[in-house]
């Protein structure tokens, strides 16, 4: 038919002469790599997990004898960032710390997200007075400071990974779930949505797959903002003394603990667990931009 | 006045124009060496296909290129040149010497002003004319581009105008400073047929009566034999064909153009024309007693209390087994309302909606699912009718998966030959929709549509997005698969043309209602409703004679009452 042959490719469309089906995953990873920050970044998280995780097997200490004869030692030799107050090696606390901060702050920022999906995604979908409850319940979540509600539960169960996890999760998925909402909206009325109804397709299989598949890059995104606001949260309520309880500690903890020891000079005990939170959170973030460029298709 | 040395030069001079765009992917051309010109109270047509950079020479023209764009050659409006990409000197010169009318007038407007202040603030921007001056001047416009009531309407927000009304509005907004080029870029793509004939007229007429050259950018062809003396068809950046209206239009040259004509949709206007298109007329109607999809008194309410708004009222009609029921009407007219009731996703407030002889909606959910596996479902849009995150072959098999229907390899070798039906190539089944093109993707909808084999089609627009010549060829498509398969089809369209040529009987919609229905051969060739007269001597036809005596017509049957 000679009709098909004028028929002229539209801007961004490829008919003939197509590229192969890789090219859209490879300009992805090209847009992430564009952003500089965000390599960057992901480099620091990589190493920030390699020290916390494998630096351990590198740089053996003993983080579980109080040896109070070594405390307030200076870097040396021996110990390559001093000790704190009870004789802790500095490094290899900052490696012990940085395994409860990055393990928190990513699952708690996971379990947010996942939390806050599945409520967004019910309430949209469904719509009408479910969702008007669900929201509302989201809104006067977002209006208590979830910093308030933090030190609360940490008042009334012992701090450990595990409940702080739980505690920041559960109270950090209100953001996601909005987000998650306002997407379902505009993609439960799509045309190939109203097709697969009208065809005899069930919610479920609407929901699994049209909906949370082209939620996810919204997610993913949301993910990484989500990990870095959640290890964030860990150090505040650690540094006010309600997170996980000695011998376990983490960054936040770390930095409270040498704070008091500030006017004596001790500068290593307050400038590395600082740095760290500073490093990693503004890496978690920089990553979110660089994914945020790498699913933005508006030329598509 | 200045006007008097406009005169003696071209309104719109382009010289060897060369465009390209700066991709992600590299360097487009976009326009190449394309020459034109249009002198002062000419109107030329530049036609083409989306793609084709019509829109881009028009763009130019206004200086108004973003930045990722390269451009070499000569513009020149009035004697100014336009060259600088964002220089200031251009503003003197937009809206002044040169002015636009957009395709979408809903967003041509602020929302948020006062359509009297949008009107003088152009005014005001080039003259040093006092403010009550610019609101008096602002009133004459109104009632220049014929809105009624002009010192009241002056106080309205866009929102209080229809379509048409907003258009009128920037179309004044255009004509403030007697400009002496007037770009229109589909000025009445986004409107009714009904509305697109009015605001013609009045382009027309400010056109003829101040000297104004207006180049109009279109890609429908009726709207060029009803309105422009020249044309200029574009095709791939380049310029292949110009001349006038007449012999470009009645006497192509380029092998294009003749394509290009050959795939417009004529509305046929008299009987005794054949119809070489309609092959299955009347003896399939006859011949099958089995009804796929029955209409019994369909009421359809949105919202309650005082905000309650009926979509359809009392709608009946019947379409029987392997024949096409075509159902056409302006926007707001309830066709797509219909659609939905007839795949049950809207329930009717009264009456009753009947697939294959049963009220889909009353039945227990799995015998509904069995009835709802016998629909296949076309929509308008091909970007949004696709899931992005989706390959082909999972577009297309998703009704299997959804009825569980076949194994994998199966299922493979269905989506092939189902693609190979709707001609497209085998590979397109691992990509990704955002890599065809519109008419691939709405031949991939198709697919989708027709792979459980359904006893009834519903295409609702389903190729208004289309170019002409993609639209021919999935006009193409849809009828032999018919043939092959047997469906009814139930096809929505606002386009009479196309309606004309693919259904054995039409129901004309206004207001939620039927007004006529019938044969084809009959509503739409020997109207007996008023307002199917209407429809059809407003929708323009592609022969530019023709269309002059039916123009004629329309203004001596409107005196007279016909």
């Amino acid at each position: 038919m000679s009709e098909a042959q004028i028929e002229v490719s539209r801007r961004g469309g490829a008919p003939d002469g197509m590229a192969a089906p890789v090219s859209n995953r490879m300009l992805m990873w090209k847009r992430f790599m564009r952003n500089k920050i965000a390599v960057v970044g992901a480099v620091v998280v990589v190493l920030a997990f390699a020290f916390a995780f494998l630096g351990p097997l590198i740089y053996q200490t003993d983080q579980v004898h109080v040896q109070l004869s070594a405390a307030n030692e200076a870097p040396s030799a021996n110990h390559w960032l001093g000790t704190d107050a009870v004789g802790f090696d500095q490094l290899g606390r900052m490696m012990v710390g940085g395994q409860v901060s990055l393990t928190i702050g990513l699952a708690a920022g996971v379990l947010a997200t996942v939390i806050g999906a599945l409520w967004g995604s019910v309430a949209g979908y469904t719509g009408g007075w479910v969702d008007a409850i669900m929201m509302r319940i989201v809104d006067s979540g977002i209006a208590i400071p979830a910093l308030f509600i933090l030190l609360v539960i940490s008042a009334i169960v012992s701090p450990n990974s595990l409940t702080m996890i739980l505690v920041i999760g559960c109270l950090a998925w209100l953001v996601p779930s909005r987000l998650v909402r306002a997407e379902t909206l505009t993609l439960k009325s799509r045309d190939y949505v109203l097709t697969l109804r009208g065809i005899g397709g069930g919610h479920w299989r609407v929901v699994s797959r049209h909906i949370v598949p082209n939620t996810i890059s919204t997610l993913v995104v949301n993910a990484t903002f989500q990990i870095a606001d959640a290890i964030l949260l860990v150090a505040y309520v650690s540094y006010l003394g309600m997170g996980v309880q000695a011998p376990a500690t983490d960054w936040g903890g770390m930095l409270s603990a040498g704070l008091s020891a500030a006017y004596s000079g001790f500068w290593w005990l307050i400038i590395p667990p600082g740095v760290a939170i500073i490093l990693v959170v503004c890496a978690f973030n920089a990553i979110g931009d660089g994914l945020r460029d790498m699913f933005d298709v508006k030329g598509r | 006045m200045t006007s008097t040395t406009l005169a003696t030069e071209a309104a719109l001079k382009i010289d060897d124009l060369n465009v390209a765009f700066t991709a992600e992917s590299g360097t487009v051309p976009a326009v190449e060496g394309v020459s034109l010109q249009v002198a002062p109270g000419e109107v030329l047509a530049l036609v083409g296909e989306s793609g084709s950079g019509k829109s881009t020479v028009a763009l130019t023209a206004m200086g108004l290129l973003p930045s990722n764009a390269q451009m070499t050659g000569n513009v020149s409006v009035a004697g100014s040149t336009i060259d600088v990409p964002d220089g200031r000197s251009l503003n003197k010169i937009r809206g002044r010497v040169v002015s636009m009318v957009f395709q979408e007038p809903a967003s041509a407007l602020n929302p948020l002003k006062r359509i009297g202040d949008q009107i003088a603030e152009v005014i005001t921007n080039h003259t040093d004319v006092p403010a009550r001056e610019a609101k008096a001047r602002a009133v004459t416009l109104l009632d220049r581009v014929g809105i009624a009531d002009p010192e009241q309407r002056i106080r309205d927000y866009p929102f209080q105008l229809s379509g048409g009304q907003r258009q009128r509005v920037v179309i004044a907004i255009a004509i403030a400073n007697d400009p002496a080029l007037l770009i229109a870029d589909e000025p009445t793509t986004a409107l009714d047929v009904t509305v697109q004939a009015e605001i013609l007229d009045l382009l027309r007429s400010l056109a003829s009566g101040t000297n104004t050259a207006v180049l109009l950018v279109t890609h429908n062809m009726g709207v060029v034999a009803d309105f422009a003396e020249r044309v200029a068809v574009m095709l791939k950046g380049e310029l292949v064909e110009s001349g006038q209206v007449n012999d470009v239009l009645l006497h192509p040259q380029h092998e294009y153009t003749r394509r290009l004509l050959k795939a417009v949709p004529r509305l046929r206007v008299t009987t005794d024309e054949p119809d070489p298109e309609n092959t299955n007329t009347e003896s399939a109607v006859s011949a099958s007693e089995h009804i796929a999809l029955e209409f019994e008194n369909v009421s359809v309410t949105y919202g309650r209390g005082r905000r309650r708004f009926e979509a359809l009222k009392s709608v009946s009609f019947q379409l029987p087994q392997s024949a096409t029921l075509g159902l056409v009407g302006e926007s707001g007219s309830g066709k797509s309302t219909t659609g939905r009731a007839a795949i049950g996703l809207l329930k009717p407030s009264a009456g009753s909606v009947r697939l294959f002889n049963r009220d889909l909606r009353s039945l227990p959910w799995r015998t509904r699912r069995k009835f709802q596996a016998q629909i296949g479902i076309v929509l308008q849009d091909p970007v949004a009718s696709l899931d992005p995150r989706m390959s082909v072959m999972d577009c297309v098999a998703e009704p299997l998966m959804t009825h569980r229907r076949l194994s994998g390899t199966e299922r493979r070798q269905k989506v092939a030959s189902l693609l190979d039906s709707v001609h497209l190539p085998a590979g397109v089944i691992r990509r990704f929709p955002h890599e065809l093109s519109g008419g691939q993707r709405q031949r991939v909808s198709m697919a989708r549509a027709l792979i459980l084999e359904p006893r009834l089609l519903i295409a609702d627009e389903a190729t208004s997005a289309l170019d002409v010549s993609v639209q021919a060829s999935v006009l193409s498509v849809l009828t032999e698969l018919q043939q092959t398969y047997g469906f009814a089809c139930l096809f929505i369209s606002h386009d009479l043309a196309v309606v004309q040529q693919m259904s054995q009987t039409v129901a004309v919609m206004r207001r939620g209602e039927i007004v006529e229905s019938g044969p084809t051969g009959s509503v739409l060739v020997n109207p007996e409703v008023e307002y199917t007269r209407e429809l059809l001597s407003a929708a323009p036809v592609p022969d530019p004679v023709v269309q002059k005596q039916r123009r004629r017509t329309v203004e001596v049957g409107g005196s007279v009452g016909q």
